[in-house]
């Protein structure tokens, strides 16, 4: 089937990815410049496309590195991660992990963390739409349900742990204001990142919220909840700080409402 | 074999003017949304896309099926098209007329094929599986090229003219495409339009390009051109009233400025159509 078809698309697929020449024997001489000139403009618009969908996908680094260390972090990540997928959304899901070996970046992890935290703000963008539980479910459920009830996190929700004043980076080139000189933190910061609504947004946890968070993503019920915060700190508050974190993970619209959760789910 | 009923001036939904279009209801017949922007799990895309579904017409566009491709048809990305045509009910679905990649290298671009018999007989098959896959005719769209294949034994136009007639799918014609193309392979573009089948069109492109050193670019991030509005008129006088959008996709300004380009798609053919009439 199609072998003469074939063979020209893996050559001409191949000369826009490297330097091969074999392009050249299967298209004609063009009606103006030569044959590099016409094939050029693919190879070219290979290069520009897949950098612009990093820049539209990395907005903030952008910003902060400026457009020349832009370029030349696309050029590298484009020869690593050639496209996987037919759909543009996903080309830059790898440079997170992409910049963790990036030379050119090894003494700045505050540009890897940014990356970090836009991949995360982007894929909970558009994730699977879930309806969320709201403070009138909550009053409109028997307590002693309630609080047999497993939890269930929002599925647009994503984790990051970060060692550098990343997130203060990222909220100055947002107001588009002078971000502030990058720094170690003297303990790690742990991170959620969610829709609410339909926009992204992320928060700092302390390390006890991060804890009980960890558990509602393992489905703990607001009772094993308690009890695993009671060890963190005074036991005869544990109850009052679980149910002040729950008004803030409802109001937030973190937690899911699944119809097992027996939530009838409103947005 | 009967065309769907034209839908009017429409313009390709963008996310810059989402608000602005749920806020004021512009006076626009219909959209054309690029599928792949919304085959996403969930989110502000998909809820935008359903609140103009509400109120306007929609057709879905696509630029990865890679119809001309020589790796198995995706069956995943057909099944997701799949369920977001099964969600937008849109009036039609197209792509391209192209290959878009080969061997897990996807080149996000639109490579024309060599017009000879193997890529006719190549492409008439895998139209054929994808209408039966998503059980409706799709519209294939001529694409801007800038190389063309030793082994081409026709022209485009009899090669797409072929195409349509083999495969019985319709025809998405880019009127800027055959003017990009003609330019850079210095082909007639009267030619072009005069060999395309009228009961097979069912939609017209609008967009403009860009020149380059040698060659016009494709590039959708200006006005229509002045030549382009030409062609349009004379594809119009051979077509008649179809479907017309304005297709702009980078530099994109005020919705505004998309619409006074798209009333003067409307006034052009309200000019030609009222003196048919008349």
């Amino acid at each position: 089937m199609t072998t003469n078809l074939t063979k020209i698309q893996n050559d001409l697929a191949l000369s826009v990815v490297t330097n091969s020449l074999a392009f050249a024997h299967h298209i004609a001489t063009p009606a103006h410049g030569k044959k590099s000139d016409a094939f050029g403009i693919y190879k070219h618009g290979y290069v520009l496309r897949l950098t612009e969908f990093l820049a539209n996908d990395y907005k903030a680094l952008r910003t902060y590195i400026g457009e020349k260390n832009f370029s030349q972090m696309a050029k590298k990540y484009i020869e690593a991660y050639p496209s996987e997928n037919p759909n543009a959304r996903w080309y830059s899901k790898h440079l997170p992990e992409f910049l963790k070996s990036y030379v050119a970046f090894e003494f700045n992890p505050e540009k890897q963390e940014l990356a970090a935290l836009e991949l995360a703000l982007n894929d909970a963008f558009d994730s699977a739409d879930c309806n969320a539980i709201t403070l009138q479910n909550l009053s409109e459920t028997e307590q002693s349900e309630f609080l047999k009830t497993p939890l269930h996190i929002h599925p647009s929700s994503r984790r990051l742990k970060f060692r550098n004043n990343t997130t203060s980076i990222w909220s100055a080139l947002k107001c588009e204001a002078e971000p502030p000189k990058p720094h170690a933190l003297d303990q790690m910061q742990e991170i959620v990142v969610w829709r609410q609504g339909t926009s992204s947004r992320f928060r700092l946890l302390g390390d006890e919220e991060a804890m009980a968070l960890n558990a509602v993503a393992d489905h703990a019920t607001f009772s094993q909840i308690c009890e695993l915060i009671a060890f963190m700190d005074g036991a005869e508050t544990a109850s009052l700080r679980a149910a002040s974190y729950l008004k803030g993970w409802v109001e937030a619209e973190l937690l899911a409402a699944t119809e097992t959760a027996g939530f009838a789910a409103v947005k | 074999m009967t065309k769907p009923t034209p839908l009017g001036f429409g313009l390709g939904l963008r996310a810059q003017h989402y608000a602005e279009i749920l806020n004021t209801n512009p006076e626009i017949d219909w959209f054309e949304v690029i599928s792949e922007n919304y085959m996403v799990p969930g989110g502000q895309p998909l809820r935008m896309l359903d609140a103009v579904r509400e109120r306007y017409p929609v057709v879905m566009h696509g630029v990865s099926l890679s119809i001309a491709g020589t790796n198995p048809l995706d069956l995943n990305y057909l099944a997701q098209l799949k369920n977001l045509a099964q969600r937008v009910k849109p009036k039609w679905i197209s792509d391209h007329l192209c290959w878009t990649g080969v061997h897990g290298m996807n080149l996000h671009d639109l490579f024309p094929v060599p017009y000879s018999e193997e890529a006719l007989q190549h492409v008439v098959s895998r139209i054929a599986k994808v209408q039966d896959f998503l059980g409706t005719r799709i519209a294939i769209e001529n694409v801007s090229s800038y190389i063309t294949y030793e082994s081409s034994e026709m022209e485009e136009w009899d090669f797409v003219a072929e195409v349509a007639k083999r495969a019985d799918c319709w025809l998405l014609l880019d009127i800027n495409n055959v003017f990009v193309s003609g330019f850079n392979h210095n082909f007639s573009t009267h030619a072009f339009i005069d060999a395309v089948p009228v009961d097979r069109v069912v939609q017209f492109h609008l967009a403009g390009h860009s020149e380059g050193k040698h060659h016009l670019i494709d590039t959708h991030d200006q006005a229509v051109s002045e030549e382009v509005w030409q062609l349009y008129e004379r594809a119009l006088q051979k077509f008649g009233p179809i479907t017309t959008m304005i297709e702009r996709d980078d530099n994109i300004p005020p919705l505004s400025d998309l619409i006074a380009e798209l009333n003067r798609a409307r006034s052009i053919s309200a000019s030609i159509f009222s003196k048919v009439a008349a």
